[in-house]
């Protein structure tokens, strides 16, 4: 290696400052094909299926096993739930088209998206928080029983995922302006990923909605 | 730094390339649209109405499956038959996200491969529960396997510390 090629190097008595250059954030790599978070997204996703596969695995051990069991529709509100689905349902479809507009230009449209989508994760936390605080007044508690536990532990994790979305698509609102317009297909790419990871939320509620709520 | 930097010789060369690696991406102009076919999407404005429409049609068949689901739910069916309905239903949502929110319709060999590799350990991890009742069916004379709990004609639970009735907290 070269002294050229070094990039933090006191050279004259001054300190040479190179940032460190991460590779294919735009391009596709040529041995895998796809930009490389992209496929680190999909690695974690990965990880998540095993995470939550683990509880309904879980799940479905301890309603097998469970002389009784109660189901969903008697001890939890299916009215406030569906409209959850659906709100998640709508966010996916915000997000892919804030990446639809990105690609065609329109930031300012895709910022709309953003935020509807924003504003979609706050709906849904909302209605949770309600789900939540109706159940501590009847005293059900994740130490209730197996059901409640199950409960409360799954659309408890479930629900870290929305927030932790919601922060993400937070900074991306926040640092559109200035991504978009000095790297704008590196921008582009952000959203989608930050997508990718949505529409997986969004894919375990429309597991969790009829498994907890309707069986 | 990123990749779409201005140019600057020495530091937009990773190490690795530096030291004889893999050759990085090259820092062109970043301006037009002509990396659509690099990004794996075609980005002319036809295409991207296309898919948009697309994604509106897979909103609103979401939207009549989760009414549909929630609907069926009103009757109270067997668990059984609601277990397989539900399911369905949710499967079918489940792949209209995966294929089209996800783009995994249309996606690169070594990401259909991890989820290959992700499918079989979930598959493991659903067999776990499977696998248990078939141990539950050797282990405790009189479980019945049918409706998931110890058949009437079953020893008592309280006789039985490791039955499954006296494990669970309901």
């Amino acid at each position: 290696m070269t002294a050229h090629a070094e990039p933090l190097h006191a050279v004259g008595g001054h300190e040479e400052h190179h940032e460190i250059e991460i590779p294919y954030t735009v391009h596709a790599r040529p041995d895998t094909g796809v930009y490389n978070g992209k496929l680190g997204i999909w690695l974690f996703l990965a990880s998540e299926v095993m995470l939550f596969g683990a509880l309904f695995s879980t799940l479905i051990l301890l309603r097998t096993s469970a002389p009784t069991w109660p189901r969903g529709f008697e001890e939890l509100n299916i009215p406030l739930a569906t409209i959850n689905t659906f709100n998640l349902i709508a966010s996916s479809v915000t997000v892919v088209m804030a990446w639809a507009n990105l690609r065609l230009g329109k930031l300012k449209r895709a910022k709309l998206f953003l935020g509807i989508t924003l504003l979609c994760g706050f709906i849904f936390m909302g209605i949770k928080a309600v789900e939540y605080g109706t159940k501590f007044q009847h005293h059900h508690y994740p130490s209730t029983n197996n059901f409640f536990a199950t409960y409360f532990v799954m659309t408890g994790l479930h629900g870290l995922h929305v927030l932790g979305g919601m922060v993400v698509f937070t900074y991306l609102l926040l640092t559109a302006d200035k991504w978009y317009e000095k790297h704008r297909d590196q921008y582009t790419n952000r959203v989608e990923i930050t997508g990718l990871y949505w529409h997986f939320v969004d894919l375990v509620w429309i597991f969790l909605f009829p498994t907890l709520y309707l069986l | 730094m990123t990749d779409n930097a201005a140019p600057h010789p020495p530091a937009h060369m990773a190490p690795d390339q530096q030291a004889g690696g893999p050759p990085q991406e090259p820092l062109g102009d970043h301006s037009g649209h002509d990396h659509a076919h690099e990004l794996g999407h075609d980005n002319s404005p036809e295409a991207v109405k296309k898919e948009i429409r697309k994604y509106l049609y897979v909103f609103y068949s979401l939207a009549v499956l989760t009414g549909i689901t929630v609907w069926i739910s009103t009757f109270h069916l067997p668990i059984h038959i609601a277990v397989i309905i539900a399911l369905v239903v949710a499967a079918t949502k489940g792949s209209l996200v995966a294929a089209f929110f996800m783009h995994l319709i249309s996606e690169r060999k070594l990401i259909y491969a991890v989820l290959v590799l992700t499918v079989f350990f979930f598959g493991v991890l659903m067999w776990g529960p499977w696998h248990h009742r078939y141990d539950a069916q050797r282990e405790w004379p009189g479980y019945d396997l049918h409706a998931g709990k110890p058949s009437a004609a079953a020893e008592p639970a309280e006789q039985n510390p490791n039955h499954p009735a006296t494990t669970t907290t309901h």
